[in-house]
């Protein structure tokens, strides 16, 4: 057998990995309450990510270092806690489904901005077109007494929004931030303003129609029992669109590199005037991208507002938009990439509510603190622990048509 | 905002201006049975955006401009009026 070569890259990812087993070891089910573990296993990463930097391996070797003195901290934390709370934070089944409940907006709302920015239009305007999406949604299901007009009047309401947006971009050349900041103020101002005038000062009457979860009882007979157990307690009794979710970052991935639609798309966004000569429409292809994204952010608005607390609070999305787009630069503007940052964000907000549950009464503050988590993990991502990643080629100008 | 005054210390100052005053205007000192505070305000963000957004298409603007001084310009072209 071929024992793979050691070189510093791989070197740096197993510092990262035995960083981050030095927290790990310390949480159920393991459960190691002696100290020395997690700090044998940190220093062990952090020497291999010290020997990686050597190596010439800069940015990998820096973060697995990071990463081991963050294991060190976290895991200390950890043994010092006790087992109770450990218990209650770190039920993984459940962490796994509430981060899947969390990511899925982000999901939705990233893989919007990713057909948007690889039309070459940027889209600040993402939180807006949720915020729409959540109002309208909600407003629907309640009118018609059915979740699935709701998301779609949420759909629609998101989607208006993006041809609004791709209206002035496009069309008008605007300036691409400006009229995305302009969407999102104008959204604020339209929910905020519809929400007092449709429903003064009551919320939204409580029985609206929900969104149905789906029910996989088949995943508890899976043995061993445990495993089972486990698999029925995070992926269950999901909420449908989570599922649907799912599928659209799938669909999504084939539609933008497998379909000759997704290549046009794509070249509209990289070199407008090239496609310009073959025959693509590019405002075509614009409008398509930016109202789709409309259309998804405003699916992930509805899925917030129909599907996870059954009501609407004025400027409910609190920033979800932009760090969906957040997501969509650190995944490097690809569906999956984008899919995996919605679940780290999607875990880090599970996690702070647990936290802020378990020790609301021994740390005082700490249910405060812990929000702030996925906006920190926000800031270190796009900060460059990350790759470079590299932008579609013309994103953010206009064109021109000769 | 910067957009707004076009980039100019003068006009940033009264752009500002005009944001601040819509802020203030319906935050305090409304009768609350004739308007009320909470629509007031929403509609004044409403309006930002909408300002935001029109001033970000200077080119839809001075398209309509274009037009207007056309139609100033030859009466007889405009299609109104004969």
């Amino acid at each position: 057998m071929k024992v793979p070569a050691l070189t510093p890259k791989r070197i740096a990812i197993v510092g990262a990995v035995l960083g981050a087993l030095a927290f790990w070891v310390a949480l159920p089910p393991i459960h190691v309450r002696n100290l020395a573990v997690p700090v044998v296993l940190a220093a062990l990463a952090a020497a291999a990510g010290a020997y990686a930097v050597r190596a010439g391996e800069a940015r990998l070797g820096w973060s697995a270092t990071v990463v081991g003195f963050l294991g060190l901290g976290a895991g200390y934390l950890a043994t010092r806690s006790s087992v109770e709370n450990l218990e209650i934070v770190f039920t993984w089944s459940t962490l796994i489904a509430s981060m899947l409940v969390f990511a899925t907006p982000l999901m939705f709302a990233s893989v919007g901005g990713i057909f948007s920015e690889r039309s070459g239009v940027v889209n600040i305007g993402l939180e807006g077109m949720m915020l729409m999406g959540a109002f309208w949604g909600i407003w629907g299901a309640d009118k018609t007494g059915n979740w699935v007009t709701g998301v779609l009047v949420g759909m629609a309401a998101g989607g208006f929004m993006g041809v609004l947006h791709a209206f002035f971009s496009v069309h008008l050349r605007a300036d691409q931030i400006i009229g995305g900041t302009a969407i999102n103020l104008l959204a604020i101002g339209i929910t905020g303003y519809a929400f007092v005038q449709l429903y003064g000062t009551e919320n939204i009457p409580a029985g609206v129609s929900e969104i149905p979860r789906l029910q996989m009882r088949f995943l508890e007979r899976i043995p061993p029992d445990s495993l089972g157990d486990f698999l029925y307690g995070a992926f269950g009794r999901l909420s449908v669109m989570i599922w649907v979710g799912l599928l659209f970052v799938i669909i999504a991935h084939f539609l933008m590199f497998k379909t000759p639609l997704g290549l046009r798309l794509r070249s509209v966004g990289e070199h407008p005037r090239a496609a310009d000569t073959v025959g693509i429409s590019v405002y075509g292809m614009r409008y398509f991208g930016v109202t789709l994204s409309g259309v998804l952010a405003g699916a992930g608005g509805a899925f917030l507002s129909v599907g996870v607390i059954s009501g609407f609070n004025e400027n409910m999305t609190a920033g979800r938009g932009f760090i969906a787009l957040a997501a969509v630069i650190a995944g490097n503007w690809r569906p999956f990439g984008s899919l995996f940052f919605a679940c780290l964000f999607g875990f880090s907000t599970a996690l702070a509510f647990r936290l802020g549950d378990a020790y609301r009464d021994s740390v005082a503050g700490l249910d405060v603190l812990a929000q702030m988590l996925p906006y920190v993990l926000t800031l270190i991502i796009v900060a460059g622990v990350i790759g470079k990643s590299i932008p579609p080629a013309s994103v953010g100008r206009p064109y021109t048509k000769q | 905002m910067a957009l707004l005054g076009r980039s100019t210390a003068i006009g940033v100052g009264l752009a500002a201006f005009i944001f601040g005053a819509l802020d203030y205007g319906t935050t305090r000192g409304l009768d609350p049975e004739i308007f009320d505070p909470t629509l007031a305000g929403n509609l004044s963000l409403m309006i930002q955006g909408l300002v935001v957004l029109f001033v970000g298409a200077d080119l839809l603007i001075l398209y309509l401009w274009n037009l207007r001084r056309k139609r100033l310009a030859s009466p007889r072209v405009s299609g109104r009026g004969v």
